[in-house]
């Protein structure tokens, strides 16, 4: 492992948040949680006039910080900020190939899995840090403005599971940027996987309601199962979750840097 | 003398056009060797070989003695064609990125690199406001980070203008005379690479047609070329079809006639021009060039 490895990710971070895609992620981190909580805000206030017209409804209805922290987690998680993280990773990657700057860091006293393993970890890192934006900013109002179930251990691990899904999300990137030099089919490319794996799940799903077990067993080991684990940990702690998440972020990981040791770099 | 880049039988293939032939060179260290070659030759696959941006199919590469890749990093600086940046950035914040790369503390060498290409007003401003010339400057000053002990220069002076490119020629020669460093330069400008290089290699579709020192490939046997200047030409002609060895080759600059001498030196020449009643007003020799070999090795193809 070399020694500069820790300056090479601060140097790919400083890559990332030098664009404006860079700047994106910290910006919705903020944005899309306060959305939530003011709309929350706005339920609440409904709540108690609700109460006195349908109190079955009302009742529930139960805004709670529980309920802020977990709904801004799921915002979070829906679209934008893949969309972003998808965009981050094909510049630091299938850009860099296009543009030629890969070639500047291959040629340095370093091994070639050292250089993507540095842009994987900027990425990881940097989507931590959105998340750790949208957890502090989802929960200090929802702890002042909201009351009720303050136990948030279920919902926090939903943020660190969401972090692993990030992570996996990312190799798949990095793995589908190892086709192509362009950001853009880098990003077609993965929309294509994903559209794909979410039509083989349709298709499983449909042969298992046609009494196949087997169908549904391959199911649960679908990535993207794995990918949306994160929904699992804001009530309970879902080991085999956490496991398929891990598992997929070393397969794929795995394969990119296999794919990336023996692609040119002209 | 160490060697600095010993190259064996590197091979690389695209489908079924072989871009790179049975290559084999020595560089020795403290040399300046000039990699010449026309167009698609292989110069630069040769190079990305040598520096494993691109897989050889077969070969060996070993620099100042290291084959495993990352050490021979250690050693090399390097520009491949036209360099790239993070256009957005600054010049000093992409050869911030390079020494993070490289393990080296920036505010340390960054300063220093800047300075040595001329470029110490403009580090802070951002790439994409350079000229073509400026980025090729910062080109060489990331290649520079680091001291390294040998330097692969592919076409350093493309898009310079021609102080910039003086500017280069005499960097590559303080660097090689002062600081003992190696360079491989290709460049596809010949009298460029005869000014700075003691030793050429020529390539030819992959292979290698010629190498050696420059003074001895250029030497060019017992045929002198001399170029006579007279103000009687009709005589300046007659006595040079008298005179044993010596061959009239066609007419020269500001009215000289070109002579090709054989097995007769140039004094010799002259006193015999004298002897036959020719006042010769200039004796300009006329050295063989590298151009000349390379054209003569190559065919004339295009470079």
């Amino acid at each position: 492992m070399p020694k500069q490895l820790p300056q090479m990710i601060m140097a790919e971070l400083r890559k990332v948040l030098s664009r404006p895609t860079g700047w994106a992620g910290p910006v919705l981190s903020i944005v899309l949680p306060s959305i939530v909580v003011l709309g929350c805000l706005i339920v609440a206030d409904k709540q108690e006039a609700m109460m006195q017209e349908n109190p079955l409804v009302a009742t529930m209805i139960n805004i709670e910080p529980y309920t802020v922290v977990s709904w801004s987690l799921r915002t979070r998680n829906f679209f934008l900020m893949p969309m972003v993280l998808l965009l981050v990773t094909a510049q630091l990657f299938a850009g860099e190939r296009s543009n030629k700057t890969l070639r500047s860091l291959l040629v340095r006293p370093v091994p070639r899995w050292s250089v993507l393993f540095s842009k994987f970890s900027a990425v990881t890192l940097y989507a931590g840090a959105c998340l750790l934006i949208t957890y502090l900013v989802a929960l200090l109002p929802a702890l002042l403005l909201f009351e009720g179930e303050t136990e948030l251990g279920g919902v926090s691990l939903g943020f660190l599971a969401s972090w692993l899904s990030d992570a996996a999300f990312i190799a798949i990137a990095a793995l589908v940027c190892t086709f192509t030099t362009s950001v853009a089919w880098a990003v077609v490319g993965v929309v294509i996987v994903m559209i794909g794996e979410l039509a083989a799940r349709g298709a499983l799903e449909a042969i298992e309601f046609f009494g196949q077990t087997w169908a549904g067993r391959t199911l649960e080991y679908m990535p993207g199962n794995a990918l949306e684990a994160w929904k699992g940990f804001d009530e309970a702690w879902s080991a085999p979750g956490f496991g398929m998440l891990v598992g997929m972020l070393v397969v794929l990981g795995g394969a990119a840097l296999a794919r990336f040791q023996r692609t040119d770099v002209p | 003398m160490t060697t600095a880049l010993e190259v064996r039988g590197l091979r690389r293939t695209y489908g079924s056009r072989v871009a790179v032939d049975s290559l084999d060179l020595e560089v020795t260290e403290g040399s300046v060797y000039g990699f010449l070659g026309p167009n698609g030759a292989g110069k630069t696959t040769a190079m990305r070989c040598i520096l494993r941006l691109i897989r050889p199919d077969a070969g060996h590469v070993a620099i100042f003695g290291d084959t495993d890749p990352v050490q021979q990093r250690r050693h090399v600086g390097a520009l491949i064609e036209t360099p790239r940046f993070y256009e957005w950035m600054s010049g000093k914040d992409n050869l911030d990125i390079a020494c993070a790369y490289a393990g080296l503390n920036a505010k340390d060498v960054v300063p220093e690199a800047l300075m040595r290409v001329g470029l110490q007003d403009r580090g802070d401003d951002k790439v994409k406001g350079y000229s073509l010339g400026m980025k090729q400057r910062l080109g060489i000053a990331r290649a520079l980070l680091g001291k390294p002990k040998l330097l692969l220069l592919d076409e350093p002076t493309n898009g310079l203008d021609p102080q910039g490119m003086k500017d280069v020629r005499d960097l590559i020669a303080s660097l090689a005379a002062d600081q003992d460093v190696t360079i491989f330069i290709s460049s596809h400008l010949l009298y460029e690479v005869q000014a700075v290089a003691t030793r050429v290699g020529i390539i030819r579709k992959g292979h290698l047609v010629a190498e050696g020192e420059v003074e001895e490939l250029i030497a060019g046997g017992d045929e002198l070329e001399v170029e006579v200047g007279s103000p009687e030409l009709p005589k300046l002609r007659e006595a040079i079809d008298a005179i044993s060895g010596a061959e009239w080759a066609g007419a020269g600059a500001d009215r000289r006639q070109v002579v090709k001498l054989t097995h007769i030196d140039v004094p010799t020449f002259n006193r015999q021009l004298v002897e036959h009643g020719v006042p010769v007003a200039e004796l300009v020799g006329r050295g063989r060039t590298l151009e000349d070999l390379f054209l003569e090795l190559v065919g004339g193809t295009e470079i």
